[in-house]
């Protein structure tokens, strides 16, 4: 018993130890994981960068033109007249209907509105979505 | 008898290591309590780390929100000479990849140091062959790299940057400020290899990255500006070219062109002569086209009207030792027809029967005393003697553009006093200053415009520059589907205290349309050879940098 109580604190002490010790291995371990992840993170982030540069380099007017030039293809401005202004401005169709007041449907308002995840609605499904 | 033997064995054995425990524990208080703020530091300064951490520069952004200057990160090569084994083949194998002689590599390696450059901001590409190497010694850190997508686009106007992000010239240099950002910095533990501990991070400031400028250019109307200055400093073998185009009623600069240009992403290979923005930074006689200064003040003030008819003198008139002389002989004409035919004689004869101090006075109205105040760096206001320093024979020369200098800014912002029903505005080059994620925090109005001239005064105006174009000296200005007004020069070079016989500066000055002016524009060929009439290198540039313009200004709208 005497035995036990003299190497008590010994063991506390040595696991106290032993899990400080854990922790902080654990915490460098981690600082490599978090580095490695945000060299990846940075390496992806660069790539986008140049990739969207690579795409306003392509884009550039005077570039277009030179390649445009190279293929003997010469395009101009279209002339006064050229262009026919429509009397509305021309939407082209969404698929599927996003704002239900601009397809003429009112939405009412619904007391029990919240209870609604209880019964499942029918919902209609446009082809390909 | 053992036994006795056994226990001072065990008594000896004891005292030996409790001794040699005292003198450990001893030599554990020694450093750890005596010299513990002296191990304590060598200890930080191996684990601490204090890092700068480089702001993003902001990036430059035409009128649509086209990108034309921003940064991005690249790779710098850097050595640690004294961990290098082998420097020579080192040198050999890293000078290829690079593009630099073996020889520089290998007397960076050289130096007794633990950091050296090798080259800085280098591609991915390069970057990546040369990591693959994987020899000792030889690293690459990651920086920030001022990339410009349109190459020469605007180069003049946008400047460049040093290799630490520090503006040089152009907007670039002047709105640094702003651009550049203050750097962050942070504390932290690194390991053996200096790798930094993220979770022992003792104090972290971020940095604060630059502000973006938006341009009043727009990145097309600029293209089409540079293609067809290209088109005639190549053609008539200039020795430089400039245009501005501007939007006459908010003094917005649409496009500043200047030739020779330079390629912004390789500005160290440029030539001396493509670095200078000649458009602000060159002022000249402007000859001819100075005459919508005399001509406008003449009918500002009444001296003359339209119709007033002039003896210009067969094209010869001795005025005391000074001979006049037109490029054409004319008869008897009308002030119109002076200035449609760009008679020196007429519009000399005009200017004096208004007088010399209306003359200064409309020099001054129409700015040409005064820098523009564009927010580009190097303006210069051109070299105008006051009145009281006017010669007799000045009357002779400044109404017909000589002894009076301007800069193809100067002139722009002239023609648009008649585009913009006699206002004078000043030109604007940035419209806004705004933070990393797009809100404005500063905004450059429209400055407030001097009246000049009236409204009857800029209507008569508008329809003898239109008539210069139609009839006159700028029929190669003359387009198909819009109506423009203008006026042509042709001015002989000052050299050694005369003017030279052989080398010209060929400008046009002009707006569109007639009716509504939303286009000013200046266009100078310095030395044009072998054709050297404004009328025939400079009106067609104009000619076809307003249509497309104009064409694409109608599909904008």
């Amino acid at each position: 018993m005497r035995l036990i109580r003299s190497f008590l604190p010994i063991v506390v002490f040595t696991v106290a130890s032993l899990m400080y010790v854990h922790q902080q291995v654990e915490l460098v371990k981690l600082s490599y994981h978090i580095e490695t992840k945000e060299k990846k993170l940075n390496a992806v982030l660069d790539l986008r960068e140049q990739l969207s540069y690579n795409i306003k380099n392509l884009e550039a007017p005077s570039r277009l033109e030179r390649v445009l030039l190279a293929k003997n293809i010469d395009i101009t401005f279209p002339r006064k007249g050229n262009v026919v202004r429509m009397a509305r401005p021309y939407v082209p169709a969404k698929r599927g209907i996003t704002d239900i007041r601009s397809a003429g449907i009112e939405k009412k308002f619904n007391i029990f509105g919240f209870l609604d995840f209880i019964t499942p609605k029918a919902e209609a499904h446009q082809a390909g979505d | 008898m053992h036994s006795g033997i056994l226990r001072k064995r065990q008594l000896a054995v004891f005292v030996f290591f409790i001794l040699s425990l005292s003198i450990l524990v001893l030599r554990l208080l020694y450093i750890q309590v005596v010299k513990h703020d002296f191990y304590k530091r060598i200890a930080d300064d191996q684990h601490t780390v204090s890092l700068e951490i480089a702001p993003k520069r902001g990036t430059i952004f035409d009128r649509n929100m086209r990108v034309l200057a921003v940064n991005l990160n690249s790779d710098s090569i850097f050595a640690n000479p004294r961990a290098v084994k082998d420097k020579r083949r080192t040198a050999a194998s890293i000078s290829g990849i690079l593009g630099i002689s073996e020889d520089f590599v290998y007397d960076r390696l050289s130096r007794n140091k633990s950091f050296v450059w090798i080259k800085r901001k280098v591609s991915p590409e390069a970057s990546a062959r040369v990591k693959a190497l994987k020899i000792e010694g030889i690293d690459a850190i990651q920086e920030s790299k001022r990339s410009y997508p349109n190459k020469t686009l605007a180069c003049h106007v946008i400047g460049t940057v040093d290799i630490d992000n520090n503006g040089l010239e152009g907007l670039e240099l002047y709105y640094n400020k702003y651009l550049k950002g203050e750097p962050g910095w942070v504390v932290s533990t690194q390991d053996a290899k200096r790798k930094l501990l993220e979770s022992y991070q003792y104090e972290y400031i971020p940095p604060k990255n630059g502000f973006n400028l938006v341009l009043t250019i727009d990145g097309v109307i600029q293209s089409i500006a540079e293609r067809e200055l290209a088109k005639a400093f190549d053609k008539f073998n200039a020795k430089g070219a400039s245009i501005v185009v501007m939007d006459p009623r908010t003094g917005d600069v649409l496009a500043m062109a200047n030739m020779p240009n330079y390629d912004l992403n390789d500005a160290k290979n440029r030539s001396k002569e493509s670095v200078r923005n000649r458009a602000i930074n060159d002022f000249f006689e402007p000859g001819s086209v100075f005459k919508i200064v005399t001509a406008s003040a003449a009918l500002e003030e009444k001296a003359v009207a339209l119709s007033d008819k002039f003896n210009c003198e067969n094209g010869e008139w001795r005025m005391g030792r000074r001979v006049l002389h037109d490029h054409t002989p004319h008869g008897i004409m009308t002030f119109k027809e002076i200035i449609e035919k760009s008679s020196n004689i007429g519009t000399v004869k005009a200017a004096i029967r208004m007088g010399q101090e209306k003359m200064y006075k409309y020099i001054k109205l129409f700015g040409f005393y005064d820098k523009t105040d564009i927010d580009l760096p190097g303006e210069v206001a051109g070299m105008n003697r006051p009145i009281n320093k006017w010669s007799k024979v000045s009357m002779y020369a400044i109404p017909m553009g000589q002894e009076v200098t301007a800069t193809a800014l100067q002139l722009t912002c002239a023609i648009a006093v008649i585009a913009d029903n006699g206002y004078r505005v000043r030109p604007r080059i940035v419209k806004q200053v705004t933070d990393p994620a797009g809100s404005v925090i500063k905004e450059f109005p429209v400055k407030v415009p001097n009246r000049v001239l009236s409204t009857d005064t800029v209507l008569k105006m508008r329809g003898v520059l239109n008539g210069v174009v139609n009839s006159g000296t700028g029929k190669k200005a003359k387009m198909e589907d819009y109506e423009s007004g203008g006026k042509t020069g042709t001015a002989q070079k000052a050299e050694q205290g005369a003017y030279s016989k052989n080398r010209f500066i060929g400008s046009f000055i002009g707006f569109a349309p007639v009716e509504k002016p939303v286009l000013a524009v200046a266009v100078s060929i310095d030395e044009p050879y072998p054709v050297y009439f404004g009328g025939d290198v400079a009106a067609p540039v104009f000619r076809n940098v307003v249509n497309d313009t104009l064409r694409y200004l109608s599909l904008k709208d």
